[in-house]
């Protein structure tokens, strides 16, 4: 290969050509003057010479072929493509926006799934990490094993075992002192604890977890700062430390290095904290990502105080609280350390004088290397369906593509004939179309990825509505961006390569004979496509509209209290030790202070505050509509002083709970109207007596007022029947409770205020958790609102995509059959008839794809059942106006070309073919 | 065959530089019309021969006083043409044989 003299070509591409003009001009001018040697007229000899030369073009292509660098040719086609996507910037737009959708949506989406799914913990080699579970047939508690579970809910697995990852410190003590599959062996404790911690003069609250002493070390990260949790600290007798969370150790303790060594007051335990935990780590659940770690013995030590002695329960089999962590040795299996471990858990939960129990739950070994699973579990169904939305779109997206190309390619029939009759060889044309798509499908990649940004912000918010955040970061890693370059890619294939063996061939009988057949197998493949366009737009449209009927329901709900302007904050006094009466007068006395703030129209507080923070139930006896035995279930309210005026519930019947209810007075309460249309026929109940409490304890109230309805704690939900009770009169203590104040207008001091109130009662109890209840509620359904927004637009960019290829391919088909419809006309069928037809068999393709959509339609929405609200995922009006709209969508898309091809001149068509 | 185009070429250009007309005219003539080269191939053929390094071109004044492209024998062109043609000739001896045999 002499490359100079080619890159010397490419570098003198002008001269080259003009070199080759002259070549051949003196070539043919020495033919002309022997032609006229020989005796030729001057004429005719000019044609002769002309006529032997054949294409002047051919030649000088296959010459530049032969000197062409391989890469000038994709440079030439480069060009082109670009001139090509300015000259039909439509078609461009179409294209790439279309693909634009569909790739930026799936990066998003992947981005997400990857981090929550995929990407391993920000430890030492994770993937060795398995976790201790313990499974149960049935989901029967197995009473004879475990007296106490404390932990996360159990998850089924396919096999229909329960699956727990709770396990009793025995288990522990037992893998970790006698195991030889495992490096080392660490727990935590499976709940996460409220924390209120004491600084000095001042106190902040955060999440707490308690660890052994082995966890930092099996986990295998090194401390930011100072040390953290070693095994020493685990003896009872060791003085209590604690370790920091990077967070809390930046925002609270604003980075100060003098806060390490220094004493804090955990939830009234002094300790010292000894360091801090690295930035990006978070513990094995990223949705909790405490903000500090104690030892185990410590964090024993406070659940005894709290909830009574323990302390040999903590160590003994039946408790079951700890989560259980190894790291793998060295070239050990997971079914090595199962069989292992397995033999270990079975000893340590059975006495040995049981014998052999067919009932001991069993116990595996799972995946610890992600964290642990229920967080992927939570959070998988959302993005699975948001993925198989995305996936469904790009699916159009391409399918568009594919339609778009295959009716242009055809319109451009006639400029590849050409070209190929000049000389250019099929694959050399193949190359072109291709780099073509390749150019289309990159543009698409490069803006999806640019859209990706704004979409995985929006799913990372959608994730994280709920009390807990999401403790990962997203950001787009080098996987996803070969993810979004290998669908681009494929799409481009997809979509240029196919078509383009397609066009080329029928290009090349074009130039031997026009007839009309040889594109017939184009146009079936086309019409294919935009049946399946149709099916998956369904699909599509069937999701957005039960989501977008979801959300009109759940946008015109009445609450039936007044969110404005009601800010609402926790206050946690138990777990600074305060117990009864003490506990009423710090709310009292706090109470008292916030009411006469200045902005305060009113406040009250209340067990639990307004969507989304819980509710107890209970069971309530009434003398007259029900018997003892068969109480009635309801939904039961602590509440303070004014709570009703507060939240702005109207008292329907009778009075408002206030300060006459003391600790002395008659037992009052205050029903909703559920209550009463439920419970007492719709009569007034006001002065009747109602049973609370047990047969062995019954407390007898006095039905003092009734209520509006209102969705309090889940807005989702039905009112349930709901009972208010005034704090002053319960039997047991309440260790926290809302506060809900509302104010004049905005009050942005409010806050500051507050803590300043609150510091002058008591500095260790933290203002916890400031919140306005309109942010409460917009969170609480913005789940609803952003998957309903999403799969709403998403069905909206589906459906234009396949109205354009849907129209696109009856463009085409009309315009393929220019000929025929001429015959037609010419022997007499009428317009109408012409559009009958075209619209006819439009219509037919859509039937077709609307049959083959509606298994899909109908699996789409079983799967979305749990996102809905006031409808099944079958709903009829739905399926009805989707159906519809996408019938009316394709005639529409067929009564355009159908007019055109009825107002064809029969002669001129004729004469076309 | 492929190939025997270049090395007519070759051939021609062996007993001294020519251009592009000439070398199909010569070709023409010395086959006594049996051969006839056709443009479209001609000039490829050339161009590839000058990448492979065995023919080099230069513009002079034609004996009618235009210019015109001279292409002329390398050291390496006269090499492969000696290698050509004595594998040429071995191939027309081989037919040659197979044919009277059979």
């Amino acid at each position: 290969m002499n490359w100079r003299q080619r890159i010397d070509a490419l570098l003198h591409r002008k001269r080259f050509h003009r070199e080759m003009e002259e070549e051949v001009a003196f070539h043919i001018e020495a033919a002309e003057r022997e032609l006229l040697g020989s005796g030729m007229s001057p004429e005719e000899a000019h044609r002769q010479a002309r006529v032997r030369f054949g294409s002047r073009e051919a030649t000088h292509e296959r010459v530049h072929a032969v000197s062409a660098l391989p890469m000038e040719s994709c440079v030439h086609d480069l060009r082109f493509g670009l001139r090509m996507m300015r000259k039909n910037p439509v078609f461009s737009i179409v294209v790439v926006l279309s693909l634009a959708l569909g790739i930026g949506a799936n990066v998003a989406i992947f981005t997400v799934m990857k981090t929550v799914m995929l990407d391993g913990l920000p430890v030492r080699e994770p993937e060795r990490l398995v976790m201790l579970q313990s499974g149960v047939k049935d989901g029967v508690f197995p009473e004879k094993f475990m007296h106490d579970y404390e932990g996360s809910t159990w998850l089924e697995d396919k096999s229909g075992l329960r699956f727990g990852e709770s396990m009793p410190k025995a288990v522990y003590e037992a893998v970790r002192q006698q195991s030889s599959t495992f490096e080392s062996t660490f727990a935590f404790a499976s709940n996460e604890e409220n924390v209120n911690v004491g600084l000095g003069k001042r106190a902040e609250s955060g999440k707490l977890q308690g660890v052994s002493g082995t966890y930092f070390d099996g986990v295998g990260i090194v401390p930011y700062q100072g040390r953290l949790i070693e095994a020493s600290d685990d003896d009872r007798a060791a003085p209590a430390v604690a370790v920091v969370g990077y967070k809390f150790f930046v925002n609270q303790l604003h980075g100060d290095p003098a806060a390490i060594g220094s004493m804090a007051t955990i939830n009234d335990t002094p300790a010292q904290l000894v360091g801090v935990a690295p930035p990006d780590f978070f513990g094995l659940d990223p949705t909790v990502a405490p903000d500090f770690w104690i030892p185990l013995s410590v964090y024993a030590a406070q659940w005894e105080r709290n909830e009574g002695p323990i302390d040999e329960a903590l160590d003994n089999h039946f408790v079951w609280w700890l989560t259980v962590v190894g790291r793998l040795k060295e070239g050990v299996t997971a079914q090595q350390a199962q069989a292992e471990t397995s033999v270990l858990f079975s000893h340590t939960v059975q006495a040995p004088q049981d014998g052999k129990d067919a009932s001991i739950p069993l116990l595996r070994l799972a995946d610890a290397s992600r964290g642990l699973a229920y967080l992927r579990h939570r959070y998988s169904t959302s993005l699975w369906l948001l993925a198989g939305i995305a996936i469904v779109v790009l699916l159009i997206a391409c399918a568009n593509v594919a339609t778009l190309t295959l009716a242009r390619g055809t319109a451009r029939r006639g400029e590849l004939a050409t070209r190929i009759g000049l000389g250019a060889t099929r694959s050399r044309v193949i190359q072109q179309l291709t780099i073509e798509c390749v150019l289309l499908a990159l543009a698409g990649g490069g803006l999806g990825i640019l859209m990706s940004h704004g979409m995985t912000a929006v799913l990372v918010q959608l994730l994280n509505n709920r009390a807990n955040s999401l403790g990962i970061a997203v950001g787009v890693s080098p996987q996803v961006l070969l993810f979004a370059l290998a669908v681009s890619l494929i799409c481009s294939l997809l979509c240029g390569l196919v078509p383009a063996f397609g066009i080329t061939r029928s290009a090349l009988s074009a130039t031997v004979k026009q007839t009309s057949s040889a594109v017939r197998g184009t146009f079936k493949a086309g019409r294919a496509l935009v049946a399946i366009q149709v099916a998956l737009c369904v699909t599509l449209v069937m999701a957005a509209g039960l989501m977008l009927r979801t959300l009109n329901k759940l946008q015109s709900i009445r609450l039936g209290f007044r969110p404005e302007n009601v800010v609402a904050f926790t206050v946690r006094p138990g777990l600074n030790g305060y117990t009864n009466e003490k506990l009423l007068s710090y709310y009292d006395n706090l109470l008292a202070k916030v009411s006469v703030l200045a902005g305060v129209r009113s406040a009250s507080f209340a067990q639990f505050g307004p969507v989304g923070e819980g509710s107890s139930s209970s069971r309530l006896y009434i003398p007259g509509f029900n018997t003892p035995e068969k109480r009635s279930d309801y939904s039961r309210h602590i509440v303070g002083n004014r709570y009703f005026e507060t939240l702005g519930i109207p008292i329907v019947m009778g009075r408002a709970l206030g300060e006459q209810d003391t600790r002395t007075s008659k037992h009052a309460i205050v029903v909703n109207e559920t209550v009463v249309k439920k419970y007492f026929g719709g009569q007034n109940p006001v002065g009747r007596e109602v049973v609370l409490g047990s047969h062995q304890d019954p407390r007898i109230c006095e039905v003092v007022g009734v209520a509006r309805d209102v969705r309090y704690d889940a807005i989702r939900d039905e009112v349930p029947p709901t009972l208010y009770i005034p704090i002053s009169q319960i039997s047991f203590p309440l260790e926290e409770v809302s506060f809900l104040v509302s104010t004049l207008g905005e009050r942005a001091a409010l806050p500051n205020m507050i803590r300043a109130a609150a510091v002058e009662i008591d500095p260790g109890v933290p203002i916890v958790n400031f919140r306005s209840e309109k942010t409460v509620i917009d969170r609480h359904l913005s789940t609803d609102r952003t998957f309903a927004k999403l799969s709403g637009g998403f069905a909206a960019v589906g459906l234009l995509l396949a109205c354009i290829g849907l129209y696109g391919t009856v463009a085409y088909g009309v315009a393929r059959r220019t000929g025929e419809i001429g015959v037609r006309l010419a022997v007499g069928a009428e317009r109408l008839d012409i559009v009958r037809m075209v619209v006819g068999e439009t219509l037919v393709v859509a039937v077709v794809g609307v049959a083959i959509g509606l298994p899909g339609a109908w699996f789409f929405g079983e799967a979305l059942r749990s996102q809905l609200y006031g409808l099944g995922p079958h709903d009829l009006v739905t399926l009805v106006i989707a159906v519809g709209t996408l019938l009316l969508v394709c005639f529409c898309a067929g009564v355009i070309p159908a007019r055109s091809a009825a107002a064809i001149d029969p002669v001129a068509a004729l004469r076309n073919e | 065959m492929p190939g025997t185009l270049e090395m007519l070429i070759l051939k021609m250009l062996s007993t001294g530089s020519q251009h592009g007309y000439g070398i199909a005219q010569r070709i023409k003539q010395t086959s006594e019309s049996v051969l006839n080269v056709e443009e479209g191939s001609l000039y490829p053929a050339l161009q590839r021969l000058l990448l492979k390094n065995l023919v080099k071109a230069e513009w002079r004044q034609s004996e009618t006083n235009r210019r015109a492209r001279y292409y002329s024998l390398t050291a390496a062109g006269r090499k492969q043409l000696q290698i050509e043609v004595s594998q040429f000739e071995q191939l027309i001896a081989a037919i040659g044989r197979v044919l009277e045999t059979a």
